[in-house]
């Protein structure tokens, strides 16, 4: 029964292989016709990159350089002595701050994925009373922006006492609901009932279907599912603005609105929030970039039969 | 077989283990043998030192410092929402234009009962004024921000101006002088969003907008009277002929211009000398400050722009001993001599204003001692902010950005504005005289 999910395995890894040798279906070489295409995406990328672009650069100047020289090119390069500062400055809370980030944003998105497959997978292969009820909540809830349900979640958390504690922000982030329709989607399409009825007549139980047959095929929507709520996590502002009050809880990008201009204050400290914002976008890309083969699949996945 | 029970059962001691160490870690709150808890807010930074020294020399109190994110939309819905939650701190720092907003949200005590009319000596009487309403004191002057005239000499001279305008009929022949220099060259930056400043100059030439009608209970609403529109129409003026820049304060193009000069000068508060001398450090040595150009020769009114205090907030356990860090924490010496050399107050405290922390000479002002010009800023106590600024302010930008980019004039900005504020009031169920 083990031998299924390898055989697949297999033939995601083939697969791969093509893709990667550019023997794959869809790919072809440069030409007239699909000039217009790469232009557009060549604007879309540089569109996307100025941005990165530019923050990367600010990172490496003063405060004064930071408004008077000119945007997208170097002047002195400060890199290194806006690294120290902002690692140093109020006894180097910014590496607290990452950790903090790290854990909301590690935690929250692990098992607010597993929470998420979990559901999904029982949504697309569960017949039970009130599925189709459960399935349309979550896609109403898909609709609901966090931020307002912010405010809710802390009157709630302040009712329980978990206000300014880590559970405040952990919490409210594990439960996703387009994480748990993605889920649907993908095990609707990607675990096909076949398998699980074969592994029900070998004798396996509910839940050892679901970790050894399911999970399996469905890790690359696990890793897009991760992706996506470890960026809303690592982005999420609002939420612990309101449920956290100890700066040594906060994460990277609270911590640095703290360090924003303060009337009463002569410290200007521009240049440690750029800085500050460019290390903390070093993860994601990083997470991206290492990820980015199964979120592709993850992508396009259940794109055929969902 | 039952190997994944296992896994699952290890993963989730694990997972607690984890939650437990978690929940461990973040304490405060409760109150331990005796010694009273309480939780200080503000956007400053070095609070801990100051709460460390309090706790030193008060053995029945500890105060836990907490600097928040600042912003108008951030920090105060912040500590409404969890004055209404019932977790807010016991004391916290409240900008003087805010502390309306949070009276009419009951969100302050009043610290009258608790003496702090004993202490009302020790602060200058424009920031007192700041905190009361009527017999209610809503907490001390921590500090206050005096508004009067940065301007870069270099380009004062190159234009042919020897001495800084003292009215503001001098201050628009220089403007004529300055722009005469090159297209580039304005006297200074008229910006539009900005609303703190605006409403500062208002105060300045002797409006008042809001007033609280006591017998009838009610606000009155003075946007556009008389005095309101002259000041609107002599901006527009400036705005019309091209003689000021109106690109936004604080803002890379406005930081660059002060860099190279052409913006020649900022009607600012005394904290803006920080400003300059991060965001136009090529122009060292070149920068004075003056008293704020005047309306009627020879007088000396200014207005103020930023300052807080530092207030009880509504809900605490302990106001009595919420009331006596606050008291302490602008009174002390060596409290105010951190919040004046490593926060950079300008403090509301008399003898904390008069101390040689203040008066420095500054090497960026070509060594001249920026606080003293002032200090002798005249303030009207009679401006008092409004119950609903976060309504007024998003108004107000709107309204007067919208005219100076439609070339509409901003008096009819300022009429429509009165219209917006009262109706706001009503639908908040705030009492409007007139209205």
């Amino acid at each position: 029964m083990a031998d299924v999910p390898a055989v697949l395995e297999a033939r995601r890894r083939e697969h791969d292989e093509r893709e990667r040798r550019g023997v794959g279906v869809g790919v072809r070489a440069l030409g007239p016709k699909n000039l217009l295409a790469y232009l557009a995406l060549g604007a879309v990328a540089v569109y996307c990159l100025t941005p990165i672009y530019w923050l990367a650069l600010s990172a490496t100047k003063n405060n004064t350089d930071l408004f008077s020289s000119f945007g997208l090119w170097f002047a002195h390069f400060n890199l290194w002595q806006n690294l120290r500062d902002t690692l140093t400055h109020s006894d180097g809370v910014y590496i607290r701050w990452i950790g903090n980030t790290a854990l909301y944003a590690g935690v929250g998105a692990f098992a607010g994925t597993l929470i998420s497959v979990m559901a999904g997978y029982a949504l697309a292969k569960y017949r039970f009373v009130g599925r189709g009820l459960i399935f349309t909540l979550v896609l109403g809830a898909v609709l609901v922006p966090q931020t307002t349900l912010a405010l809710p979640t802390y009157l709630l958390m302040s009712k329980v006492s978990l206000t300014n504690t880590y559970w405040a922000v952990l919490l409210p982030s594990l439960l996703n609901p387009v994480g748990v329709y993605l889920a649907r989607v993908y095990a609707t399409a990607g675990v096909p009932d076949d398998l699980i009825d074969a592994a029900r007549v070998d004798g396996a139980g509910e839940f050892r279907i679901f970790t050894r047959v399911a999970l399996p095929l469905l890790r690359p929507g696990m890793v897009t599912i991760f992706l996506f709520q470890f960026v809303a996590i690592w982005n999420n502002f609002f939420l612990p603005l309101v449920v956290l009050s100890d700066p040594n809880l906060f994460p990277i990008n609270l911590g640095l609105a703290t360090w924003n201009f303060d009337p009463a204050s002569h410290e200007l400290l521009y240049n440690l929030i750029v800085t500050g914002a460019f290390l903390s976008v070093l993860p994601l890309i990083a997470m991206f970039l290492v990820l980015q083969r199964y979120w592709r699949a993850g992508l396009a996945f259940g794109s055929v039969t969902g | 077989m039952r190997n994944w029970r296992h896994r699952a059962s290890l993963c989730l001691a694990l997972f607690l283990g984890v939650a437990s160490v978690l929940s461990a870690c973040s304490g405060g709150g409760a109150s331990s043998g005796g010694v009273v808890q309480l939780t200080f807010w503000s956007f400053n930074q070095q609070i801990t030192e100051q709460a460390d020294l309090f706790n030193k020399s008060h053995p029945n109190i500890h105060v836990t410092a907490l600097k928040q994110p600042s912003g108008p939309n951030q920090y105060y819905p912040k500590v409404l929402t969890a004055v209404k939650a019932g977790n807010a701190p016991d004391v916290a720092l409240i900008e003087y234009q805010y502390i309306p907003t949070m009276v009419s949200n009951a969100a302050l005590v009043d610290v009258s009962k608790y003496g702090a009319n004993g202490v009302k000596d020790q602060f200058v009487d424009s920031a007192w004024a700041q905190v009361t309403q009527g017999r209610a004191v809503y907490g001390y002057p921590q500090d206050t921000g005096p508004m009067g005239f940065f301007y870069n000499s270099a380009t004062f001279k190159k234009a042919g101006i020897t001495h800084p305008p003292a009215t503001w009929d001098e201050f628009a022949q220089d403007a004529v002088k300055i722009h005469a220099l090159g297209p580039n060259y304005y006297i200074t930056a008229f910006p539009p969003q900005s609303t703190g400043w605006f409403q500062g100059l208002m105060w300045q030439a002797g409006a008042t907008w809001f007033s609280v009608d006591t017998a009838a209970n009610a606000w009155k609403v003075s946007v556009n009277d008389a005095t309101s529109k002259k000041v609107a129409s002599y901006w527009q003026a400036l705005v019309d002929k091209g003689l000021v820049s109106t690109v936004a304060d604080f803002s890379n193009d406005w930081n660059a211009a002060l860099n190279k000069g052409t913006i020649a000068s900022w009607i600012s508060a005394v904290w803006g000398q920080g400003v300059i001398t991060g965001s136009a450090a090529d122009t060292k040595g070149q920068w004075t400050a003056a008293p704020i150009p005047q309306w009627t020769a020879g007088a000396k009114t200014s207005a103020m722009w930023g300052g807080s205090a530092i207030s009880v907030i509504a809900g605490t356990k302990h106001p009595q001993e919420a009331n006596e860090f606050a008291q302490w924490y602008l009174t002390n010496s060596g409290s105010l001599s951190i919040g004046v050399k490593e926060i950079g107050w300008f403090p509301s405290n008399k003898t904390a204003q008069q101390s040689s922390d203040v008066n420095a000479p500054q090497a960026f002002y070509g060594n001249q001692v920026v606080d003293t010009v002032f200090e002798q800023a005249e303030i009207p106590t009679t401006w008092t902010w409004p119950p609903n600024l976060t309504a007024v302010n998003q108004f107000m930008g709107d309204d007067v950005n919208a005219a100076v980019a439609n070339k509409t004039p901003i008096v009819d900005a300022l009429d429509k504005l009165q219209g917006q504020i009262v109706q706001d009031m009503k639908s908040n169920g705030i009492n409007v005289a007139g209205g």
